[in-house]
């Protein structure tokens, strides 16, 4: 008579099935009606890199010992949460400054990244400081996400 | 009879527990979909991504002033208090605005600094306007 039971146990399977299966259509039908969130990574990356390399002008970040989180008053347990990057290299030496996410450099870097939400956002270009030029990539992959309050 | 009597307790706990984690899961899916009511959840996602841009282009020792109406509207309707919208957690370098019933959005800043003197005024610079203040000091 105990295996009357097991056939019960049994269709926990079937219910949690069902259960992803409408929880994946309502979040589907949300998402597809009120779109996605507030694009905001690009701007971060940008303001990221308004603030480093306003900081970079003023000190030597390739200095044996530089405490790059005190001295530019960026907060190290927000760049250091795996979604983003900084990227200076001196384009002279080849020297290179790189804090965060290492494989956002090759991701930024896709041509089919530019339009793939899937992809983290990203600020690059050139920056001459002295006699050196040095390339740049600040990248963001913060979207934000639900609190309970 | 002892034996038949057990499946039958068997067969109904299963159920319950069913009909228990079907409510759960009705209840929560209800509440998600009540946070996108009066775009709650966007208004929220776009305030809290907004506010700490400001953040991380501010200076310390500057004062801030953002008009919050649209949020404010949106939050009041949905029972919230003004001191319950917009959450500073320094802790964490966080912004949370919340706009709907349990939950919110919540965003990071980087910019190393402390929020102090949060507020929201109702009204506040005309009749019909609310302004959220916050104070922006440097983190020691």
């Amino acid at each position: 008579m105990n295996n009357r039971g097991t056939g019960e146990a049994l269709m926990f399977f079937a219910f949690m099935f069902l259960i992803l299966i409408i929880a994946a259509g309502i979040v589907f039908g949300v998402s597809s009606f009120y779109g996605k969130g507030y694009e905001f990574r690009h701007v971060e990356a940008q303001l990221l890199r308004d603030n480093v390399l306003g900081c970079f002008s003023n000190n030597d970040f390739f200095e044996q010992g530089f405490d790059f989180y005190a001295t530019c008053k960026i907060n190290e347990g927000v760049i250091g949460s795996d979604k983003y990057l900084i990227y200076i290299r001196n384009l002279k030496d080849e020297g290179v400054f790189s804090i965060g996410v290492a494989d956002y450099l090759n991701q930024c870097s896709f041509r089919g990244a530019e339009g793939n939400d899937d992809f983290p956002k990203c600020a690059n270009g050139t920056f001459t400081k002295g006699n050196d030029n040095f390339y740049y990539v600040f990248g963001s992959n913060q979207r934000g996400g639900g609190v309970l309050t | 009879m002892d034996k038949r009597g057990s499946a039958g307790d068997n067969v109904l706990t299963w159920n319950t527990s069913y009909f228990i984690l079907g409510v759960l899961f009705f209840i929560l899916a209800f509440f998600w979909i009540v946070g996108f009511q009066d775009g709650a959840a966007r208004w929220g996602d776009f305030y809290a991504k907004e506010i700490s841009g400001i953040i991380d282009l501010a200076q310390p020792e500057q004062d801030i002033w953002l008009d919050v109406t649209p949020a404010t509207r949106i939050g009041l309707k949905n029972g919230k208090l003004l001191s319950e919208m917009f959450i500073f957690n320094n802790e964490d370098h966080s912004v949370s605005v919340s706009l709907g019933p349990k939950r919110g959005n919540r965003f990071f800043y980087f910019n190393k600094v402390k929020i102090v003197d949060v507020r929201v005024e109702a009204p506040s610079g005309s009749a019909t306007t609310n302004r959220l203040h916050f104070k922006i000091v440097e983190e020691k």
